[in-house]
């Protein structure tokens, strides 16, 4: 273009000016080239009749020759294209157990072409099907605008009766089609329903992206979770072939067949009988259990509270059943190990310690005294052990979870050293991990309270944060990573799911590896000292954490206890007497074992009580589920007691 | 004041071909649309539309010399490539294909108007390099980077039939214009060995998607389908049709996109042998009236684009009816007028236009300057 436009001022242009008059610039034909043209021109004007000449000669062949033949199958209209959609990819868990895969499942369908007479053919359909002859006239309604050789799905996953029923009387009734084609079927039931996310028929508007490139009209692709993040590797590659048909439907001859092809699979970091043993101790709670390896970031459970029923997706929810979703006082909706917001409770009292080490505001041996009452402005903050703890250091301040030593550290520090402290575990920022809204929870400030609230800071907030109650907010996974830092000498991993994906014929596609987002602004000596509190909340006689100690093997961990509301109508009262919704939530955050950690967990229960009494044994099942997995068959008895019982598939419920 | 001598020039036997396949063409997407859905009927009011707008362009484009458009040229083609790079970024996705540019309301294909650039751009070029004895590789480099430069970006969308037609103009219009037999032997075995080598280069899926461009049958569920339906449509014509809104082929929705590329399909089902072979006797007369055209221009630049011009809608014709027939493989090009298209006949009648316009004025160069 260049080239062209810089040649263009004197030899491009074809104005003359001549006096007064601009004329245009001729190049004429030289007579011995005119001739050598028209000898172009005839040879031009011959392949141009050559061509005429062919199509003349294929019109007469395909309409004259031949146009008895076409204009009968033109009247059969006898060529159907059956389509056969690609199987999505398996899950696997880390030992390469199936948790998710595609079963064949039997779908009826119906071709208008062959149809004789609709009417009749629906009514029979219904009484064979057990479905009303209104719902199957709503699905071809639907389709009217599909061509008429398309087959239009009558009714999903089929029963086996059922099949060889209609198998039976097919001849009876042309136009209808038995196509089998894979279905999600879920090896556990609900087991990790929101890490894996459900599916749902594709709309229109997806058809036309990019992602969904090798998908068609009524098929199944991820809504959320894994199944949507990697929505582009599960999915299959739809396959199908030719037929011709006779007057009944039938296949008579095949002209072209194109195999499907399997998605691939995904093999998870998740242990399944770790989650099994959370999801089975959190029954009928709700809140979750999330644990990884803090030494990789690599996700081990992964449990929201309660479950959702993903195969119950698979046909669509009605109205109803979406309200009830919506409406449940438990919300299993939400996947709560990251989109759950809650206050973190004592659990924060890690950070405190660890700016309170950093910033040197105590030496960790100098006592102070807790007579159950910090007095601070024209308020009293009180300690949960109302007697108090008397002269309290460092350490027997974090085995006790006493408030008072807490709180006159926050005082010392500041909001502002703290909420650096919180930041630097990661909190008030999200994970960054694959799954669609993470939440982000919050880190308050006094810059962040002017503009949110418009008043200014209160000193009394401090105290209140420094023991994690007060406008803190922290999910289930926030508390993971600030107790795999703790565990793994301050790295804070970024959570990985997925080891590998592998396609079908067994090849490795992609390996991920452990990412390290950031270290945590603690030294190594400090991170010790936490480490040796945390070990004797479990495992120090008036630790709040006993209920998580283990015979075998050393566990460190924190509970807490996230105050819902602050009336003081409910503090002396029996949990069961306050209104599920202002009791307590119970945290629990530990890891294992105390030298060399290999496992971190944080649990949340929701609406409980106490997070040494109700969480803290939901982070000692899956903690010693681990452990005597990991001593192997031939450990003693009592390592055992927890063995998985593996569910039914979706087949047999 | 018009000068009488543009009347007596003026090529009517072209126009009255042009009229007429237009209008047989409004006639037959009446067709296609009509009760193919149930649904209202009114792709064949678009295309009236559509053909007016073009009509009033053709006028436009007979009121000035057309030789001052080699002058223009170089903006035209700058034009057509900033349009091309602008569908890339925010044109629309129609199955796949980021090929339209809207205006509100109206929508355009600048792939489309493209072509015509290119051979306004190629014309321009060989006028001006006017090389006598034929042009050598050296010589070639330059319009070869013409073609490549809207080749690469039409490839990009994808729309590979628009893109391949682009290397068949430029064929003929460098074998029009002369080519050494030296160059034209080296580009040929180049060619044919080039292909084994960028074969080794395709990734498989690449590979798999020019086998079903090349047999059909290995494609049964997309192209190979819609290739054999095409032939049924065809040839159960017969001799007489099955007369005009009866083709069951099309009205069943058995043939694809019978609007646009198998929209003679839907015509020779309902019009038969009979009005095939009319059709295809139109089209005959336009290329010969066009080669006409280029032949007895007296000026190199009037031959060169009435050629190109020729070139274009010959190979569009050889591809779509080629594809129709099944004696080509499935590749989205419009039959020109008879397939419903805004900018395909936008294009195609600026096109004839320009061909009136390069008859009509080539008395103005017997006296001589």
């Amino acid at each position: 273009m260049v080239m062209i436009l810089g040649v263009l001022p004197d030899k491009w242009s074809i104005v003359r000016q001549t006096g007064s008059k601009r004329d245009l610039r001729i190049r004429a034909f030289d007579p011995a080239e005119i001739e050598e043209y028209h000898r172009r021109f005839d040879r031009i004007t011959v392949f141009v009749i050559v061509v005429f000449a062919v199509f003349f000669a294929r019109l007469w062949y395909l309409q004259i020759i031949k146009g008895d033949e076409y204009l009968k199958r033109s009247e059969r209209n006898c060529l159907r294209i059956q389509y056969m959609p690609g199987p999505r990819g398996d899950i696997l868990d880390r030992h390469g157990q199936v948790l998710v895969q595609s079963r064949p499942s039997f779908s009826i369908s119906l071709v208008r072409e062959d149809v004789k007479d609709i009417n009749k053919l629906l009514n029979r359909l219904s009484s064979l099907l057990k479905k009303s002859p209104a719902s199957l006239w709503e699905k071809v309604v639907a389709a009217k605008n599909m061509p008429r050789y398309m087959p239009i799905r009558l009714c999903e996953d089929v029963d086996a009766d059922t099949v060889a029923l209609i198998e039976m009387y097919k001849f009876e009734m042309p136009g209808v089609t038995i196509e089998i084609e894979p279905k999600r079927s879920y090896v556990y039931g609900n087991m990790a329903a929101h890490l894996f996310g459900y599916l749902g028929e594709i709309n229109e508007k997806e058809l036309k992206g990019e992602l969904f490139k090798n998908v068609r009209l009524g098929e199944l692709v991820g809504r959320c979770g894994l199944e949507k993040v990697y929505q582009a590797d599960l999915a299959g590659i739809g396959g199908g072939r030719q037929v011709e048909v006779d007057a009944a439907g039938r296949v008579i001859s095949v002209y072209g067949d194109i195999p499907p092809v399997s998605g691939n699979n995904i093999h998870l970091t998740l242990d399944a009988d770790l989650q099994r043993v959370a999801e089975d101790a959190m029954a009928g709670r709700s809140g979750a259990v999330v644990a990884m390896d803090p030494r990789n970031g690599k996700i081990l459970t992964w449990a929201s509270c309660p479950n959702i029923d993903l195969e119950a997706f698979l046909h669509g929810l009605s109205r109803e059943e979406w309200a009830g979703l919506v409406n449940d006082p438990l919300r299993p909706l939400p996947d709560k190990v990251i989109q759950g917001q809650y206050p973190p409770g004592s659990t924060y009292k890690i950070i405190t310690m660890a700016a309170a080490l950093e910033e040197k505001v105590i030496d960790p041996a100098a006592p102070l005294y807790c007579s159950g009452h910090y007095p601070f402005g024209n308020r009293v903050y009180r300690c949960w052990e109302e007697k108090g703890h008397g002269s309290v250091a460092m350490h027997k301040a974090i085995v006790r979870s006493c408030d008072v030593y807490f709180y006159e550290m926050g005082r010392r520090l500041g909001v502002n050293r703290l909420a650096h402290y919180a930041r630097g575990f990661g909190l008030g920022s999200p994970a960054k991990v694959e799954l669609e809204h993470e939440k982000s929870g919050l880190v308050p400030t006094p810059e962040w309270k002017l503009k949110r609230f418009k008043v200014p800071w209160q000193e009394g907030e401090t105290i209140s944060i420094a023991i994690g109650q007060g406008f803190d907010l922290v999910t289930p996974l926030q508390m993971l990573r600030v107790i795999s830092a703790v565990a793994n000498g301050g790295a804070l991993y970024r959570p990985q799911f997925v080891e590998k994906i592998v396609s079908p014929d067994g090849k490795t596609i992609k390996q991920f590896k452990p990412i390290i987002d950031s270290k945590v602004p603690v030294s190594q000596r400090n991170l010790e000292i936490i480490r040796d509190g945390l070990a004797g909340v479990v495992n120090e006689p008036h630790g709040t954490g006993g209920a998580c100690r283990l015979s075998t093997v050393m566990v460190g961990g924190k509970t807490g206890t996230a105050q819902v509301v602050r009336l003081p109508a409910y503090r002396e009262k029996n949990i069961s007497a306050i209104p599920y919704k202002y009791r307590d939530h119970a945290w629990f955050v530990a890891f294992a074992p105390v030298k060399d950690p290999e496992i971190a967990i944080a649990v949340l229960v929701e609406h409980s009580g106490h997070g040494g009494s109700i969480a803290a044994p939901v982070a000692r099942a899956v903690l010693e589920e681990y452990f005597s997995k990991k001593a192997g068959p031939d450990a003693p008895a009592h390592l055992r007691e927890a063995t998985l019982v593996r569910t039914g598939g979706a087949n047999d419920r | 004041m018009i000068d009488r001598r543009y009347i007596t020039n003026f090529d009517w036997p072209l126009l009255g071909v042009v009229l007429l396949l237009s209008m047989l063409g409004v006639l037959n997407l009446y067709s296609a649309g009509y009760s193919a859905t149930g649904s209202a009927n009114t792709v064949y009011l678009r295309q009236l539309y559509w053909l007016g707008l073009s009509g009033v362009i053709m006028v436009v484009v007979l009121s000035f010399d057309y030789r001052r458009i080699a002058e223009w040229a170089p903006y035209i083609y700058a034009g057509s490539i900033i349009t091309l790079v602008a569908v890339l970024f925010i044109g629309k996705t129609v199955s796949g294909s980021q090929r339209w540019l809207g205006f509100g309301s109206l929508v355009f294909q600048p792939s489309e108007l493209a072509k015509l650039a290119t051979v306004i751009t190629l014309a321009s070029y060989f006028y001006h390099k006017d090389v006598k004895k034929g042009y050598g590789l050296k010589d070639l480099l330059a319009p070869a980077g013409i073609v490549l430069l809207p080749f690469i970006l039409i490839v990009k969308e994808p729309d590979l039939g628009t893109s391949l037609l682009l290397l068949f103009v430029l064929a003929s219009m460098v074998l029009f214009v002369g080519i050494k037999w030296g160059a034209f032997l080296t580009l040929l075995g180049f060619g044919l060995t080039s292909v084994p080598f960028i074969w080794s280069l395709l990734k498989d899926y690449q590979k798999k998607r020019v086998e079903s461009f090349l047999w059909p049958e290995r494609d049964p569920l997309g192209s190979g389908y819609h290739a054999i339906q095409s032939k049924i449509a065809v040839g159960s014509g017969k001799i007489l049709g099955k007369g005009y809104l009866a083709g069951s082929q099309s009205k069943l929705d058995f043939l694809p996109e019978q609007h646009t590329d198998f929209a003679f399909s839907v015509f020779a089902e309902e019009w038969g042998f009979m009005g095939s072979i009319l059709l295809i006797i139109l089209y005959f007369l336009l290329i010969l009236l066009g080669l006409q055209v280029a032949i007895r221009s007296k000026e190199k630049f009037g031959a060169f684009l009435a050629f190109g011009i020729v070139a274009m809608i010959f190979w569009h014709l050889v591809v779509n009816v080629g594809m129709v027939l099944g004696l080509m493989p499935v590749v989205g090009v419009p039959l020109p007028l008879i397939s419903y298209g805004g900018s395909s006949a936008v294009t195609t009648l600026t096109s004839i236009g320009l061909l009136l316009n390069i008859r009509m004025r080539r008395f103005m160069l017997q006296k001589g300057p």
